[in-house]
């Protein structure tokens, strides 16, 4: 049974979350760190510093810290499309940059406190430009992975990354690399440097065996890592274990001959 | 024959599963990616990295930029990837510095590995839900990586250093920098 929601209750809820999640805290006369649910995508609170001058108008400011925080990632943003999109969320957002620091001015307070999630989101948009284009910092074994594979398949067809359509159309099942033998059939080579890996290319070479294609598999392993119970595992569906991806240099040839010459 | 894509090219898609509550461990992903993992950023952290006398000097004289002091020291270690020590400290808040090690990888990609910062404003852990004040030290962990978030999100409280000159000497010393000294018993300031 589908329970109807409340809105005034869920209203209430959110509104008195959002409440409890600002406040200020003194930092002198007239100058206050407003403390906000938001931030940074590095889990850092944003900084935001609200003061009143003596002519009776407020000042919101970052004091400098996000171009600062851009500078963590040696972000240059003085030039070229960054430059302009810098320029582009400071207009919209009513925002102004002086000496490195990001400021919006406000006449009353009213209109200061109105204005601090304007900051705010004006002060995310900029940050988030250290996430653009950002990958997955991929790590060095799956260089190593392809570099092995490569120098050990000597010369053979390789497709890295290969889904098949036939057999796993909804792309459940990845095989690191499909080697193409010299009698066309087909060969699959798999790479791990974490346990996660290692179940997941288990299941993909169950998933195959249940096929009835009898593709053979190679498992190469990152040699920084033990697999303990997993490897296990492996020796009872791999058809062959190589402890790092150097070692397929050598012996991923032979592997492949024995399949090309039992064909 | 199916298709084939090429990581370098067509970039990453994956498909996550999530446990109520978002629990770290109950986290999977279905990554078409070697993550680096936290055995492989301890030991790009554990590196030994060397500071040159050039180096030394470049972080007495940090320059201004902006509203800020930096500097940007290129370390030298015996490994195919390149480490650089960041130092930026706020001209308004002295509370408000970082000194941080960061690493460009052989294949070109960069990030930071280990961040020193000051008290000037609290940290939130979004997977494990935890807040922090005072100064603390980010660090990169596998598990933030994977979920796309800044790969030091993930910061621990520290009583190590109470200004940037300690928290510089405090990352030498978790990051295995080191700079030769004619008299022992000199620090770095």
């Amino acid at each position: 049974m589908t329970m109807t929601v409340n809105v005034h209750t869920l209203e209430e809820n959110i509104s008195s979350r959002l409440r409890t999640a600002v406040s200020l805290e003194p930092r002198g006369i007239n100058s206050y760190r407003v403390n906000t649910p938001f931030n940074f995508s590095d889990g850092d609170d944003l900084k935001i510093i609200i003061n009143k001058s003596e002519n009776g108008k407020w000042t919101i400011t970052d004091e400098g810290h996000t171009l600062m925080y851009l500078s963590y990632y040696n972000m240059d943003i003085n030039a070229g499309t960054r430059a302009d999109i810098l320029s582009s969320i400071l207009k919209s957002h009513y925002m102004h940059e002086d000496g490195g620091r990001l400021i919006l001015e406000a006449d009353t307070e009213a209109e200061a406190a109105d204005s601090i999630f304007t900051f705010a989101q004006g002060i995310l948009k900029i940050s988030d430009m250290t996430m653009w284009k950002k990958e997955r910092v991929k790590s060095m074994f799956y260089e190593y992975f392809r570099e092995g594979v490569t120098r050990g398949a000597k010369g053979r067809e390789l497709n890295f990354n290969y889904k098949d359509d036939e057999y796993d159309p909804n792309s459940l099942y990845p095989v690191d690399c499909l080697v193409t033998l010299k009698n066309g059939h087909r060969a699959h080579i798999y790479g791990a440097n974490s346990l996660d890996r290692a179940n997941k290319a288990i299941i993909s070479m169950y998933h195959y065996e249940k096929t009835g294609l009898n593709v053979p598999n190679c498992m190469i392993l990152s040699d920084e890592m033990d697999f303990g119970k997993t490897r296990i595992m492996l020796e009872e569906v791999a058809d062959k274990i190589l402890s790092s991806p150097k070692s397929a240099n050598d012996r991923l040839d032979p592997f492949l001959r024995k399949y090309e010459d039992a064909a | 024959m199916g298709q084939s894509d090429d990581l370098y090219i067509q970039g990453i898609r994956k498909n996550k599963t999530r446990s109520l509550g978002y629990v770290a461990e109950e986290i999977r992903t279905n990554m078409e990616v070697f993550v680096l993992t936290d055995a492989e950023l301890q030991k790009l952290i554990d590196t030994p990295k060397k500071m040159s006398t050039k180096g030394l000097k470049k972080l007495l004289e940090r320059k201004v930029e902006n509203a800020y002091k930096r500097s940007d020291i290129e370390l030298s270690s015996e490994t195919e990837h390149s480490f650089y020590l960041r130092i930026r400290e706020s001209l308004d808040d002295p509370t408000d510095y970082s000194a941080i090690l960061s690493v460009k990888l052989k294949s070109g990609e960069t990030f930071n590995l280990v961040r020193c910062n000051g008290s000037s404003h609290s940290h939130k852990n979004r997977i494990e839900k935890t807040k922090l004040f005072g100064t603390h030290i980010h660090v990169a962990t596998e598990r933030y990586i994977e979920m796309g978030y800044q790969s030091e999100a993930f910061a621990e409280e520290s009583a190590e250093y109470n200004n940037i000159n300690e928290a510089i000497e405090c990352l030498m010393k978790i990051t295995n920098i080191t700079y030769k000294q004619t008299d022992e018993n000199a620090t770095l300031f």
